[in-house]
């Protein structure tokens, strides 16, 4: 991701983000690279996977174990294999890792964040330090019907950013996306319904967004960019 | 009032249909998650639910359902009451 080149909600752009984000393609990998990649655990889940959700899952593990791999160097000096890097998710909870290395510590407790669809996952992971959360979340740009739309966006939303739109599917899209990132970074994803999620172009003096949610304000960083043309990268960080 | 079974296969019509995935694929014990291929397909499913069935307030009970068999249950007590 070093030559992307991110949205900053609200204005601005910048090459490069707070906290890294790793992507993960099918079309980098080999299925022996994937597979010698899982834990003994991860294996012996993966047989239970239904067939067609099976390449998300392997790419989210790609994405999340290499991120971690990365943030292990950074911090710690040290390398570790990927199957020696454990993702636990699925239970509910946010997603959380172990390391099966007995010999590295990380000190401060950590963030994992992850998004898979259709073939691609992102994963970020950062010190909890001086944040609340942090929230990934990637989707390929649609056509919306307007019954969804009008599912998920409040009222000013809608109006703001569709009636008249020439860039619609990317804009809902984009939209979905940050309330997404958003929930997952609190920790319940669609657990609470989307629409609780207000979007604005507000800003702070610290040039922080200010979204609502269940009619309070809160102050989030958003960033977006676009991969592969039909692809929208969200994140948020609280 | 329609029976366990019946509702069971209205269930996993009105799951085919909106996902776009045959019916054969789909049973009492199919995980929701699963049979939706992203997160979006997965909200457009619980509102078909909210819709079909007239839960709307209902959200946050549907979005923590598991399985199919779940669903038809949750919505068999609900539409009873």
């Amino acid at each position: 991701m070093e030559r992307t080149s991110w949205n900053r909600w609200g204005g601005g752009k910048c090459m490069t983000l707070p906290f890294p984000i790793t992507v993960a393609s099918r079309t980098n990998y080999v299925d022996t690279q994937l597979i010698d990649s899982l834990s003994y655990n991860e294996c012996a889940y993966f047989d239970h996977i239904s067939p067609h959700k099976r390449e998300d899952w392997l790419m989210g593990r790609m994405a999340s174990k290499c991120a971690i791999q990365g943030y292990v160097g950074t911090v710690t000096g040290s390398a570790i294999d990927l199957s020696c890097i454990e993702i636990i998710s699925g239970t509910g909870l946010p997603p959380t890792f172990t390391l099966l290395s007995p010999v590295i510590s990380l000190g401060d407790p950590t963030f994992l964040t992850l998004s898979h669809s259709h073939g691609i996952a992102v994963a970020q992971v950062c010190a909890r330090r001086g944040i609340e959360g942090v929230g990934v979340d990637v989707e390929r740009v649609r056509t919306f019907k307007e019954t969804t739309l009008r599912a998920f966006l409040a009222d000013e939303e809608y109006e703001r950013w569709c009636i008249g739109s020439d860039s619609l599917p990317l804009h809902a899209t984009l939209l979905w996306s940050i309330k997404e990132a958003y929930l997952k970074a609190i920790g319940v994803g669609l657990h609470m319904h989307p629409k609780r999620v207000v979007i604005s172009l507000d800003t702070d003096d610290q040039g922080y967004t200010i979204i609502q949610v269940g009619g309070s304000s809160v102050r989030v960083q958003i960033y977006w960019t676009t991969i592969a043309d039909f692809y929208i990268i969200t994140n948020v960080i609280i | 009032m329609k029976d366990y079974q019946d509702l069971r296969e209205e269930v996993i019509r009105l799951i085919s249909e909106t996902l776009n995935i045959s019916p054969d694929v789909i049973t009492e014990t199919s995980a929701i998650a699963d049979l939706s291929a992203d997160s979006i397909q997965l909200f457009e499913l619980l509102l078909a639910f909210e819709r079909t069935y007239q839960v709307e307030t209902s959200y946050d009970d549907i979005v923590g359902l598991r399985t199919v068999g779940d669903i038809v249950l949750y919505i068999k007590r609900v539409t009873l009451e």
